[in-house]
């Protein structure tokens, strides 16, 4: 009886200890500053150069693009809406399919970048397994969205997401995701270079984004970190 | 068929995506540089910028939709005022009017003015006929 008294003291405080520790590691790092910048051909196959600062705040969370050059301007993605804000006045918004929880920022912050999310997305992990260093998974849609969506693939290293590449129902890949350099802040890990490839009519599409100065847990610039969208 | 996951499927041409940005990177350096460089200064090195001066990070996502008034597309704000007005040749004015307020409610962008200048010009010109079909008509 005394052993079991024993038993369950240290499972309970193995437990308490467990939460803390869960929850020190996700209150650890709340917010993101970096400075971006993002190159990619528009379809009528212009160069195109977007540059500025981006800031994450997990509990706001909402996305704020500052845009510098070409136009200043910035970008708010809410969920899956993008509001276009110049001269303090919401000009456009916009419609996306990734919604700002399952973005980078978010991921990263709470620590769940290295599956990209796609257990919470509703995904299921089929199959495991290593190959040339990298640690290769694969993953299924919902049921009721797998006549549109089809498998993702990811790949990882050293414990960070190397790579996802995106198939459609009939198994062709349509896009590739690789995420280069990471840096380490305080623990804090992130990509400072990702790589799209998307594929159109056998062509492969580039978009490459560069991230650099990332500050985490910032004090300054609360503005927008918790940015006011304006209502005009 | 299924395809057999294998970190080849990982792999890419990283020369390939370092010529695809040559120039890019070129500039992206030079503006973090000279962050005051003048757009003549910009145009010199790179003599496309003219091309992505009024391209917005919104480009990058689908479906955009400018809030002329009333949250209406511009091309058609000004296309059924400016159509509406030439019929009634009284508020032939009303087109013109139309462009100014998208102009500056959508804050001087170049590409929605433009959408509206079409708007005005197609709208003027359907008014216009349909107003002569009429009084040919009559």
């Amino acid at each position: 009886m005394a052993l079991f008294k024993k038993k369950s003291r240290l499972l309970a405080f193995l437990t308490l200890l467990t939460i803390v520790s869960f929850q020190i590691n996700a209150q650890q790092f709340h917010r993101i500053k970096s400075d971006y910048s993002i190159k990619y051909k528009d379809p009528q196959g212009n160069q195109i150069l977007q540059m500025g600062v981006v800031f994450y705040d997990i509990n706001s969370k909402k996305i704020v693009m500052k845009n510098g050059f070409p136009i200043r301007e910035i970008l708010v993605q809410k969920d899956t809406t993008i509001y276009q804000i110049r001269n303090e006045h919401l000009i456009a918004t916009s419609g996306t399919y990734a919604m700002a929880e399952l973005s980078v920022y978010h991921l990263a912050l709470i620590g769940d970048l290295n599956n990209y999310g796609l257990d919470k997305a509703g995904y299921t992990l089929d199959t495991l397994k290593s190959d040339k260093g990298l640690i290769l998974t694969t993953w299924s849609p919902p049921k009721n969205a797998k006549a549109y969506l089809g498998r993702i693939l990811v790949s990882s290293k050293d414990k960070q997401l190397f790579g996802i590449v995106f198939l459609d129902p009939s198994e062709k890949i349509i896009a590739k995701h690789l995420f280069r350099d990471y840096i380490n802040i305080d623990g804090f890990e992130f990509p400072t270079e990702i790589l799209v490839i998307t594929y159109e009519d056998d062509k492969e599409i580039f978009n490459l984004t560069k991230f650099s100065k990332i500050v985490i847990n910032g004090t300054d610039n609360e503005e927008y970190y918790n940015y006011k969208i304006p209502s005009n | 068929m299924a395809i057999d996951i294998k970190a080849d499927l990982f792999s890419y041409d990283e020369k390939k995506v370092e010529n695809e940005f040559i120039e890019l990177s070129k500039l992206e350096t030079f503006i973090k540089e000279n962050p005051q460089a003048s757009i003549e200064e910009l145009t010199n090195l790179h003599p496309e910028i003219d091309k992505m001066t009024n391209l917005s990070m919104a480009s990058l996502y689908n479906n955009t939709e400018i809030m002329a008034p009333g949250k209406i597309s511009s091309f058609w704000f000004t296309f059924m005022f400016s159509a509406v007005g030439t019929y009634s040749l009284y508020g032939a004015v009303a087109g013109p009017i139309s462009v100014g307020v998208v102009y500056f409610s959508t804050h001087k962008d170049r590409n929605e003015t433009k959408k509206a200048l079409w708007g005005c010009l197609t709208g003027t010109l359907i008014g216009a006929g349909i107003k002569l079909v009429v009084v040919k008509l009559m």
